[in-house]
């Protein structure tokens, strides 16, 4: 069955940055049509960790993350429910002389922007935190970041997209896409087709099958964090947790039940098939700098690991912009596994570009065309 | 041919499935080792009492006597002759790699071949009360009986379907526990109607009849197309609620009830090893799919119930024909008229099994009139409540969907429990039909695994920093 739809904004791509997007485009009355080839938030936006956090961003997120952070923090309001967000802090720690130092550097530059901080001593820590290992020596405390349910977030989003008029069609994949100079035509599996003058790809791992079709290519890799979360446990952990060791990060946080959910290491992709395999190793190496950590582990069983699909960039930073190769056209995407909490505020930025062209929010270190060689010129439009 | 005989065979599980499997091909000249939960082979269905009980086979496994010690006796000439690894999980399965638990820690076993006979588990269906102390699975009471010599109450109630239903009150009733009645969901008329298609294994049939004579003769009072509607009491069970046929209600005072509507493959390392899974419309479950001899997936190979559920004579004969199948692929020739012979008594066990699912058909209609602040998921108390409010919101299609959406099937069983009946809930509820709904994918670990056990397999790198950074004490 074929079906032409005409809309204002076409995008592709149903994660946390194509329904945000979808989201804020509704609610500025403008007609939206969002097409994901499975659920909305199959993907990374649907099974992350789950963390809400400003702590650690780079300088150059920062204020892309604040303006989420207004968002979570009436998450109600816009959505119509929580989903089981919760502002319990979010907490740095470290067992490392020269990792203090990063936090404290780091602090400096989040009073800079407006974000309180606080710079938790052993004393302090050991006060507050009596199940953590004496090792920690130190640790930078963001009040006011938290946690939500990422299986509810984005499918919650999308139902208040639809509520103000946006068209989501799930169970639609993209087969083509192009642009007459005027307006895209977008092709899908199901016979719909839409055609809209401004388009956005949010398409994460495989944002490069959209950016190809219009001679655009980006250094992006698959990644899937993996997760592993524990029985109920007795003991109280309030503030999501962070921790590097190794090179790497364990960071964890545990939900209402008493499960704590842990993340640590990336598995391997299958973009064609779309499924995330988990290495054991990496959940090995978690549970043993876990259990060093929280010594209350000792006797509990891990039930489940899981992971999900996102798209990375060389230097971690997303791409967020105007394509350097067709006018209107919107990319948002390699949020490389910390996109979940700057969502809200990537479809708010989205939405300025396909209908102001411009936002008011710097999104200057997520630059289209940083990666650009010089086979590629950079400003193909300029 | 002796060297590509010589490569090395894994058989997870010591039922009758893997125990055939295993004998055939060490007999064939295979290196075999063979993996199993339990502390002696047997399975559930042949599973041998602890060590210093004293009751006879005849006692212990009735008309299945003989079968029973036919496997116990082949177990123990093969345990000379493969590498046995008894009180053993696999909970993982990457490329052709096993991930073991044992209670000395984690382990893991490569293989060139792997024969999957994991058995199979009970269905249950929520009802209120269903989570009560004093409540268990028909199969669990069962086993508590012939492994334990414990009986789940002293007057207990039977619910559910299926030959096993009369087969453990029966059961029960011998070992001199009270039995408060037999609680069938299929109506007399239902059973009549398949009689003849059961004919095909007229013995099992015939079984069938002899248990609930004894049990009417000893005044248990047996019901037929019934629907419980709960189950009471406050900490333990008190009574149980039915309808009967007639629109009545019904309260029969108990202590104890065994609940089950058959049994459902224990398929997750199938799924995990690259098989794929079927729906079997006669059980309203889902099976794994082989190619009529026990092929799942490139070399890897699937027998007994943890397959398809056929029973246990059915199960030594795919251990058998697996066995076959994996000989063949690696370029023995298997005996036709022997293929011939399991073919045939397949078939016959297969058409007898059509006639049992016809006989008793899993009453899911009643979880329509379950309210809704009954538990569906037990181990992560979702309510059949949380989970319609989430399909009317939502209007997901897929119960891994729901899943995601409401928590059901998350929690330490991995949805063993509530996996069949929360996806009839959301086919009902979304008026879609049962099989495309599909079913909650198996995913590792199957089973939990301890925090410490995994915590001493890391990278010795990571394992000395966690320790040197972590453990130290540090001045304030």
């Amino acid at each position: 069955m074929t079906e032409t739809v005409h809309a204002d904004v076409v995008i592709v791509g149903g994660g946390t940055a194509g329904v945000s997007s979808a989201y804020h485009i509704a609610q500025r009355g403008k007609r939206v049509v969002l097409l994901e080839r499975g659920y909305t938030a199959s993907q990374a936006s649907g099974v992350n960790f789950g963390g809400v956090r400003t702590n650690g961003r780079t300088e150059g997120e920062m204020p892309l993350s604040l303006r989420a952070k207004r968002f979570w923090h009436k998450l109600n309001d816009y959505i119509g429910d929580w989903c089981d967000f919760r502002i319990s802090g979010h907490l740095e720690i470290t067992h490392d002389e020269k990792e203090m130092q990063v936090m404290e550097k780091w602090s400096r530059m989040a009073e800079g922007h407006g974000q309180v901080s606080e710079l938790l001593t052993p004393r302090q820590l050991r006060e507050r935190y009596p199940w953590m290992s004496r090792g920690i020596i130190g640790g930078c405390l963001v009040p006011d970041d938290g946690s939500a349910n990422p299986r509810l977030m984005v499918p919650t989003m999308a139902l208040a997209a639809r509520r103000m008029g946006a068209d989501i069609r799930e169970h639609t994949e993209v087969i083509s896409c192009e642009h007459d100079g005027i307006e895209f035509t977008v092709a899908t599996k199901t016979g719909l087709s839409v055609r809209a003058p401004r388009m956005v790809n949010a398409c994460g791992a495989w944002s490069n099958r959209i950016a190809s079709q219009f001679g655009e290519e980006f250094p992006i890799e698959p990644i899937t964090p993996q997760m592993l979360v524990s029985e109920p446990v007795a003991v109280k952990i309030d503030p999501v947790i962070d921790l590097c060791l190794a090179g790497r990060y364990l960071y964890f946080r545990q939900v209402e039940r008493g499960n704590i959910l842990f993340g640590r290491g990336s598995g391997k992709v299958d973009l064609d098939a779309c499924r995330a395999y988990v290495f054991p190793v990496n959940g090995f190496n978690g549970s043993c700098v876990a259990t060093n950590l929280i010594p209350d582990l000792r006797g509990l069983n891990i039930i489940r690991t899981w992971s999900g699909i996102d798209g990375a960039m060389p230097d971690s930073e997303p791409i967020l912009g105007f394509s350097q190769t067709v006018p209107n056209l919107v990319h948002a995407f390699g949020f490389s596994g910390h996109g979940f909490q700057l969502g809200p505020a990537t479809g708010a930025v989205v939405a300025e570009l396909v209908l102001d062209g411009r936002t008011a929010t710097p999104i200057e270190a997520f630059r289209v065309g940083r990666f650009a060689t010089a086979e590629q010129p950079d400003r193909k439009l300029a | 041919m002796a060297e590509m005989n010589s490569r090395h065979v894994v058989v997870v599980g010591a039922g009758p499935a893997g125990i055939r499997a295993a004998e055939t091909l060490v007999e064939h000249g295979c290196q075999v080792t063979l993996i199993h939960e339990g502390p002696a082979p047997g399975g559930q269905i042949y599973r041998q009492q602890p060590g210093g009980f004293r009751r006879s086979a005849r006692t212990l496994y009735g008309d299945d006597a003989d079968r029973a010690v036919n496997v116990h006796d082949a177990a123990a000439r093969l345990i000379a002759r493969v590498a046995h690894i008894p009180n053993c999980t696999v909970w993982n399965i990457v490329d052709k790699t096993l991930y073991l638990l044992k209670e000395s820690g984690i382990a893991t076993l490569s293989f060139d071949s792997l024969v999957l006979a994991t058995g199979a588990m009970d269905r249950v269906l929520p009802l209120p009360g269903w989570t009560l102390p004093g409540v268990f699975s028909l199969g669990g009471a069962q086993i508590a009986l012939k492994h334990q010599a414990c009986a789940i109450g002293g007057r207990v109630a039977f619910v559910g379907i299926g030959p096993l239903l009369y087969l453990v009150a029966f059961q029960y009733l011998k070992a001199g526990a009270g039995v408060a009645g037999v609680f069938d969901t299929s109506g007399f008329g239902t059973k009549l109607a398949a009689l003849p298609r059961m004919m095909s294994a007229a013995r099992y049939a015939w079984r069938g009849v002899r248990y609930r004579r004894a049990l009417r003769r000893a005044d248990v009072p047996l019901f037929e197309g019934v629907r419980p509607l709960r189950i009471d009491g406050q900490g333990s069970v008190t009574a149980l609620q039915c309808r009967l046929p007639n629109g009545s209600t019904h309260s029969v005072a108990c202590d104890a009830v065994a609940l089950g509507y058959g049994l459902q493959a224990e398929s997750q390392l199938a799924q995990l090893a690259g098989a794929q899974v079927q729906f079997e419309t006669g059980q309203r479950t889902w099976i794994v799919r082989h190619d009529g001899a026990g092929r799942l997936a490139p070399d890897v190979y699937g027998a007994g119930d943890g397959i398809a559920i056929l029973g246990a004579e059915a199960a030594e004969l795919t251990g058998e024909r697996a066995a076959w199948s994996l000989l063949q692929d690696r370029g023995l020739k298997p005996p036709a008229a022997r293929l011939r012979h399991i073919d045939r008594a397949l078939d016959r066990l297969v058409r007898f099994r059509t006639g049992l699912d016809a006989a008793f058909p899993v009453p899911v209609r009643q979880l329509e009139e379950v309210p809704d602040e009954t538990i569906l998921c037990r181990c992560e108390t979702v309510t059949v409540g949380d989970a319609r409010r989430t399909i009317d919101r939502f209007q997901p299609r897929d119960v891994n969907r729901l899943k995601a959406l409401c928590r059901t099937g998350m929690g330490r069983c991995q949805g063993r429990i509530c996996g069949l009946a929360t996806a009839e809930l959301l086919s009902q509820r979304m008026g879609l039909p049962i099989e495309s709904v599909g079913r909650l994918r198996g995913q590792s670990p199957v089973k939990p695994l301890p925090f410490t056990l995994a915590a001493k397999e890391a990278e010795p790198r990571i394992a000395e920093e966690a320790i040197r950074g972590l453990a130290r004490e540090v001045a304030e």
